[in-house]
């Protein structure tokens, strides 16, 4: 089977950038020189159909013109008001949100850290750790056994 | 200096002076309205993206450096333009059925009158908007990066460089895209015409 050229050669050689072997080869193949005619034709069709699909009357485009001077052109002053309006409301409603929302309560936190410190303090007390007063609790209940069966 | 010749001209770290805008669109507005609606296909979105494209550009006239030319720029606008639009195409097909306005079809195949030759015969006419049909399709297909070059390239017949220096992108890439955009017009054109003459690639 006979290679002929990819699309990206036919790209190139429709945009006038072919190397010297995709040219060789247009010259010298038939079914490639067809085909490059025909997608030149179409593509030709194609910018030209665009081109009228496009086309507007000059009332259009002045329509057209004055809607944009019109977007950029407003009045500005106008337009920073709105702005400044629209700025102070945010920092109003903001100002309310804090005024109003519910303020915690203080000494929820206080009574949390005061009962931390009580907390610590007892533990420092202890003279065992808590994870070993059970065995502390029968330690004594065998000694007061002893106690017991050795003064009956 | 007349006012359109400054408006071309890169003024290199100046930006661009309100009092050349009114000329800036003046000279460019049919181009970008013509690339949306390459892009777009709808009549009534080029026409309000081509008038957001210029307020864009007014808004950011401060910020152009004149590393390409003001056509260039405008470009890149309405392309980024048109990309956002086929993005929110939902949208814009709900805004269309509620304010029931049919313009949207308005270019989805290009009518008789709008043929390159319309004093061609009959049969060569259907042939020519069959092709031109299988473009609008193959069009269809792409992403909306390689329809925008493919647009630029071969309705707007920009360069490669020029594409590239619209789009942001190497020429290499313009070219890979291109190429996946012939092949599906390649495929699109054998599916209408199976037994015509396309050689295997």
């Amino acid at each position: 089977m006979p290679v002929h050229l990819t699309d990206e050669q036919m790209v190139e050689h429709l945009c006038g950038d072919a190397d010297s072997t995709a040219r060789e080869h247009l010259a010298a193949c038939p079914a490639c020189r067809e085909e490059h005619e025909r997608l030149r034709l179409i593509l030709t069709q194609y910018a030209a159909t665009t081109r009228a699909a496009a086309v507007r009357s000059e009332s259009f485009w002045q329509a057209q013109r004055a809607a944009i001077v019109r977007g950029w052109s407003g009045p500005p002053a106008l337009r920073r008001l709105a702005w400044a309006a629209a700025a102070a409301s945010v920092v109003l409603a903001a100002a309310l949100l804090i005024e109003v929302a519910p303020r915690p309560e203080p000494h929820a936190d206080a009574d949390a850290d005061h009962a931390l410190l009580v907390e610590i303090e007892r533990s420092g007390r202890r003279e065992l750790p808590r994870a070993l007063e059970p065995a502390a609790l029968l330690a004594q209940e065998v000694s007061r056994s002893a106690d017991i069966s050795s003064n009956p | 200096m007349a006012p359109q010749a400054r408006a071309g001209r890169a003024q290199a770290n100046e930006g661009l002076a309100h009092e050349d805008f009114e000329e800036i669109v003046r000279a460019h507005q049919q181009r970008i309205q013509r690339v949306l609606l390459g892009l777009v296909r709808d009549a009534d979105a080029a026409g309000t993206l081509t008038q957001e494209c210029f307020l864009r550009a007014y808004r950011s006239r401060k910020s152009f450096r004149g590393e390409s030319s003001v056509g260039t720029w405008l470009v890149r606008i309405a392309v980024n333009l048109a990309a956002d639009h086929l993005r929110n195409r939902r949208n814009a097909f709900w805004r269309r059925l509620f304010a029931g306005a049919t313009s949207g079809d308005a270019v989805a195949a290009p009518a008789a009158d709008q043929l390159p030759d319309p004093g061609a015969s009959p049969e060569r006419q259907l042939v020519a908007r069959e092709q031109l049909q299988a473009v609008w399709s193959a069009v269809d297909t792409l992403s909306p990066q390689q329809r925008a070059v493919f647009v630029l390239r071969f309705a707007e017949e920009m360069t490669l460089e020029e594409v590239a220096r619209a789009m942001s992108l190497e020429v290499g890439t313009v070219k890979a895209h291109l190429a996946r955009a012939l092949g599906a017009l390649r495929n699109k054109l054998k599916e209408n015409a199976p037994h015509a003459g396309t050689p295997d690639r």
